[in-house]
């Protein structure tokens, strides 16, 4: 897929080998941004971070008229937590500070880990929660662990305001739900209730900072009498999107957990999976690891709920 | 203005037509440059202001040769858009020194042996100031884990380490001396 893209040019530093100019529109509201959004569809790119954007318009895979510069909007950077409603997370907010929030590490242990996994941190203080999510590079961690966890993704438009699952928000590579003129405002993800545990787990062949061949994560809950209540299991980086694992988690929900039974479930979690060719792995490579990794994921879940319970 | 334009929110000149110029503090000197829409802050800071310890390699952001601290953190300065950097505060390997003293994490790769070719190392040097500036005092493994993103091809990492920790050594030591010599007065 990505060989099909014309390459970077040699020299970065000749003028006309750089990316093409464009002018800047700075808005003061995110309805500012979605109605200029609105008016110039073809040629206007919001940016936030940075890190993808500027990458993709070196390249020349981007080359728009216009850049909507969101960094300005500083009221969409937060992280708030509310031991009822859960966590929201501003769509600005830089994959850093999530990393270093005290009530992402004390309530979501995952996500803090899936967000501190991401590049490196220089990438980690430019690059945004919302910028990875409307990137949609399956590749991403924020996807993947933000699926598990059963968030919602808040979007903004001229039209209003709606809300989309985030394992359903992402419909292919680059592609998402967003219509031309909407932007992500917030990321909603549910309260952990007791019983419950979430684990994020990559493999990278390369080295640690690498695009993974592989992302899991999964979540499970179970109830008082031991029965497994609620599962999520989400595969990223192998497909052109993340997959939820609806046959594996219908093994886990409503059963007493045993070994087996968490075989059983990582064993058939890469059914329906078109896995990719590419230099991260082959398909069946891609596939094997997910497999294995969900194994391990899910062990780790079930015992930290084990030893919580008992 | 663009064309075809009416709307009220819009009729304010929101929309800046490239080439512009912005307004920077590089290394503690306030500046006003023209800038081309298209050069990253690494082609702004580089070649037209002179800064050549901020180096492109990657270009994407990966190796660590480009980095800066740009107010107080640390970014790869070859994906941030010069044209975007209005009023920030930007800090290069140039501006640790004064021009006679080393930066005390420069004497300590001095010392240690931090580097062999030098290529890497005005950006290893700036992590480094970025790491204790948020971790005084900073584990073996808080080191390893954020200075991973930076490259380097001679040293094998192990010298550069060993710099940082020396660094911090220096710093807590001199300040025991300092106590030790203030209790011993009274």
């Amino acid at each position: 897929m990505l060989a099909d893209y014309p390459t970077r040019p040699a020299s970065c530093n000749e003028e006309e080998a750089y990316m093409k100019p464009f002018n800047v529109f700075t808005p003061r509201s995110v309805s500012d941004a979605s109605l200029f959004l609105e008016k110039n569809q073809k040629d206007a790119r919001p940016i936030a971070g940075g890190t993808a954007t500027v990458i993709m318009m070196k390249e020349r895979i981007l080359a728009p008229n216009y850049l909507i510069d969101l960094k300005k909007l500083k009221h969409l950077s937060y992280i708030k937590f509310n031991k009822v409603k859960g966590l929201r997370i501003g769509s600005l907010t830089t994959h850093r500070s999530i990393e270093t929030s005290r009530a992402v590490a004390e309530n979501y242990p995952a996500l803090r880990e899936a967000f501190a996994s991401i590049g490196n941190v220089r990438i980690r203080n430019a690059g945004t929660i919302g910028g990875s999510l409307a990137y949609a590079e399956p590749q991403c961690n924020p996807p993947t662990i933000l699926a598990a966890l059963g968030a919602e993704v808040v979007l903004a438009g001229v039209k209003g305001i709606r809300r989309v699952d985030a394992h359903k928000f992402i419909t292919g590579i680059f592609e998402t739900k967003l219509k031309p003129n909407e932007l992500i405002t917030e990321v909603r993800i549910p309260r952990m209730p007791s019983g419950s545990s979430c684990k994020f787990l990559k493999f990278t062949t390369r080295s640690e900072e690498d695009k993974p061949s592989a992302t899991i994560a999964c979540y499970l809950q179970i109830d008082a009498k031991h029965v497994c209540s609620a599962a999520r299991l989400v595969v990223g980086a192998v497909g052109p999107r993340i997959y939820r694992c609806k046959k594996s988690e219908s093994i886990l929900i409503g059963k007493r957990l045993t070994n087996r039974l968490l075989a059983d479930a990582s064993e058939v979690c890469t059914d329906k999976i078109e896995a990719l060719d590419d230099i991260y792995g082959s398909p069946w490579y891609k596939l094997e690891i997910s497999k294995v990794l969900m194994g391990r994921g899910l062990h780790a879940a079930w015992n930290e709920i084990k030893e919580s319970q008992s | 203005m663009l064309p075809g334009m009416k709307s009220r929110s819009h009729n304010r000149n929101m929309v800046v037509q490239h080439p512009r110029e912005v307004e920077i503090s590089l290394n503690g000197i306030r500046r006003r440059v023209a800038v081309k829409s298209n050069w990253t802050l690494l082609r702004l800071i580089r070649n037209s202001l002179g800064c050549k310890s901020v180096k492109e390699v990657c270009g994407i952001g990966e190796c660590g040769a480009c980095t800066v601290i740009k107010d107080g953190r640390a970014v790869s300065s070859c994906i941030e858009l010069a044209i975007l950097c209005q009023d920030s505060t930007i800090l290069t390997a140039e501006g640790l020194t004064d021009g006679e003293n080393l930066h005390p994490l420069q004497d300590s790769f001095v010392k240690e042996g931090g580097f062999q070719c030098g290529f890497c190392t005005p950006g290893m040097i700036l992590m480094a100031k970025a790491l204790l500036d948020e971790t005084p005092n900073p584990t073996l493994d808080e080191i390893k884990e954020y200075m991973s993103g930076n490259l380097c091809r001679c040293t094998g990492y192990w010298q550069i380490i060993e710099s940082i920790q020396n660094a911090v050594h220096q710093k807590n030591s001199k300040r025991i001396h300092y106590h030790h010599q203030r209790n011993s007065k009274t």
